[in-house]
């Protein structure tokens, strides 16, 4: 019963998730993605599933948002001055075989690597030769019981 | 938003895309088969289905349905169109698997 609860729950969230992602969406799309996500999440199994696919949607939103503004540009110095629009062709920024998103994902990952190795290796130990310890270790001197006989005569030393 | 055929972006997912229509030209897919196919995030799916549409390889149309009768929404099926299959069979050519050359 509590699982049918907290499917329910998923569900619902997904559901406000896809709708608010097609709300996003440009008014010549947003009916028509709303009702093909709804389909398509409903064809997912397990409530991960049905997250990450909605998720996925409130992401596709932003690019599909983005290329459907850059397509509708129009291009300002055409010499004839309408009638041409800008394609997208390679996205804003895109190599041909990566989209942007991959291309982050590896520089993050690449990064995270590159750190974890470098304090595994040779930066923990820079650091610690750099940050000194507050704490200085002194090594005392060798105890003399003349020395100590000498100051309780002064009476620099109390007794025992 | 149509755009010129020689504008769609060839990314690696791109190419998952096309392979799964490929294997059968003839057939529709929805979106949640292709992403079952091809093991694609749907952040990554929708966009290359816009994209591709948009650029004439693809056409699509809803599921003859009720949606009211079969108790859930209609689904979207996408088709290669000739443009598209001869494009992509190319793009594939080209990458020497020769899929449908």
């Amino acid at each position: 019963m509590t699982s049918e609860r907290a499917l329910d729950w998923v569900d619902g969230i997904a559901h406000r998730l896809i709708h608010h992602a097609a709300r996003r969406a440009p008014d010549s799309l947003a009916d028509r993605l709303e009702e093909e996500w709804l389909a398509d999440l409903a064809s997912q199994r397990g409530p991960i599933q049905r997250l990450r696919f909605a998720f996925g949607c409130c992401w596709a939103i932003n690019v599909i948002a983005h290329e459907h503004a850059v397509a509708a540009l129009p291009v300002a110095s055409s010499p004839t001055g309408q009638g041409h629009f800008i394609h997208h062709a390679n996205g804003s920024g895109d190599s041909p075989f990566f989209t942007a998103r991959t291309i982050t994902f590896v520089l993050v990952a690449i990064l995270h690597a590159a750190l974890l190795y470098g304090l595994a290796t040779g930066l923990g130990p820079k650091f610690t030769k750099i940050i000194e310890s507050p704490l200085v270790p002194r090594i005392r001197q060798e105890f003399r019981p003349e020395a100590r006989s000498r100051r309780f005569q002064s009476g620099t030393f109390p007794a025992p | 938003m149509a755009k010129r055929d020689r504008d769609v972006r060839m990314s690696l997912q791109t190419l998952k895309v096309l392979e799964a229509f490929l294997e059968n030209p003839a057939d529709e897919l929805s979106g949640a088969d292709v992403l079952q196919r091809c093991r694609l995030a749907s952040g990554t799916l929708y966009p290359i289905l816009l994209r591709l549409e948009s650029a004439g390889w693809f056409v699509s149309r809803w599921e003859s349905i009720d949606p009211s009768s079969a108790g859930r929404p209609r689904r979207r099926f996408y088709r290669l169109t000739p443009t598209g299959l001869r494009r992509a069979s190319e793009v594939f050519a080209g990458f020497g698997r020769g899929v449908l050359a």
